[in-house]
């Protein structure tokens, strides 16, 4: 399809050259050479700067995602905080020993018969009395040793990898 | 020996005695316990407990003792809790029978005992009797109640409730070694 660019005046048209240049076409797969089948790459529906751009704009992401997304400024691995779960049941914290990532969350839901609390070992932190069904949560930004201060010989552990 | 000890190992003999006394033979014929039977039984024998603890609650000036029979108090009401609400569901009641009057029977002569009591000599008492209340309490539950239970969900909610009577038994073990050094 050939148009004209509209608003502008005819004396616009005459100073940027011949009949020929001053004809835009819609895109490149519109010109009188781009027949249809033709494989002349400067046809190609978008042409070729379109995907020149598109090709860049990829380029970009993939190396913003690679480079940037695991490592900090310093070169540490970056870890998405998680959270984790420990049931207490059974007169037992289940399970009793559990692995996290520093700052990851350790849920903790009583599903027990009775209540229950999580209370550090020197008593530094705690939850309240925790009845069945209820749940308390805490991030841990270091290993603790815990247990129940209702039932004294109840424990657990949470260590930091 | 110490005499003492010697009585506390006769009591609780006498009890777990009692108990399989109150219903000698455990065979699968006549003398089995019936359900409303096992459930006056259970919620009997978490009462005695929770009254046990009561005593404790108004005469132990013990931190450790207090909070142990604080738990005592929380963790027996549950399970009766749990017993009554199961009965009701089941439409079943509990019935009195041999081994609940037997259990009452000697309660009733251990709380006179420590009500006679204070001080050191009250807290030794009543944690020497908690050991050996819930010995023979786990025991009777996990060789009689628990088998000769015929419902599957009372059968459940005494086999829910053996893990907490045995960290009652481990806390108030330690909680004897604590008082006797």
């Amino acid at each position: 399809m050939r148009y004209n660019l509209g608003r502008r005046s005819p004396d616009f048209c005459r100073r940027t050259g011949t009949p020929d240049s001053r004809t835009h076409y819609r895109s490149a797969s519109h010109r009188p050479e781009c027949s249809r089948g033709s494989e002349n790459l400067n046809c190609t529906r978008l042409g070729r700067n379109t995907y020149r751009f598109w090709l860049g704009i990829f380029a970009g992401l993939f190396w913003i995602g690679c480079t940037s997304s695991t490592n900090n400024p310093n070169g540490e691995q970056i870890v998405t905080p998680k959270t984790d779960t420990v049931e207490i049941r059974g007169m037992a914290f289940v399970p009793d020993t559990i692995t996290v990532n520093k700052g990851d969350t350790v849920l903790f839901v009583n599903r027990d018969i009775v209540d229950h609390d999580v209370t550090e070992k020197d008593r530094k932190w705690g939850s309240s009395p925790l009845h069945t069904g209820d749940s308390w949560s805490r991030v841990f930004t270091e290993s603790a040793d815990y247990f129940c201060s209702l039932h004294l010989v109840m424990k657990g552990k949470v260590l930091i990898k | 020996m110490k005499k003492k000890n010697i009585f506390v190992a006769l009591a609780a003999g006498f009890l777990v005695g009692s108990l399989l006394g109150a219903a000698p033979v455990y065979s699968q014929n006549a003398q089995k316990l019936t359900d409303p039977q096992i459930a006056s039984v259970a919620v009997t024998a978490n009462q005695i407990d929770v009254d046990y603890a009561a005593i404790a609650l108004k005469k132990s000036k013990n931190a450790e003792v207090l909070n142990f029979a604080k738990t005592m108090t929380n963790d027996h009401n549950a399970v009766i809790k749990q017993a009554v609400a199961l009965a009701n569901k089941l439409n079943v009641t509990p019935e009195t029978n041999a081994v609940t009057r037997q259990l009452l029977s000697d309660a009733k002569a251990e709380e006179k005992k420590l009500k006679g009591l204070k001080g050191a000599a009250f807290d030794k008492a009543y944690v020497d009797n908690e050991v050996a209340y819930h010995t023979s309490v786990i025991g009777a539950v996990e060789t009689v109640l628990i088998p000769d239970a015929d419902n599957a969900e009372l059968k459940s909610l005494l086999q829910t409730a053996v893990p907490a009577f045995k960290t009652h038994l481990e806390h108030a073990k330690m909680l004897q070694k604590s008082l006797n050094k």
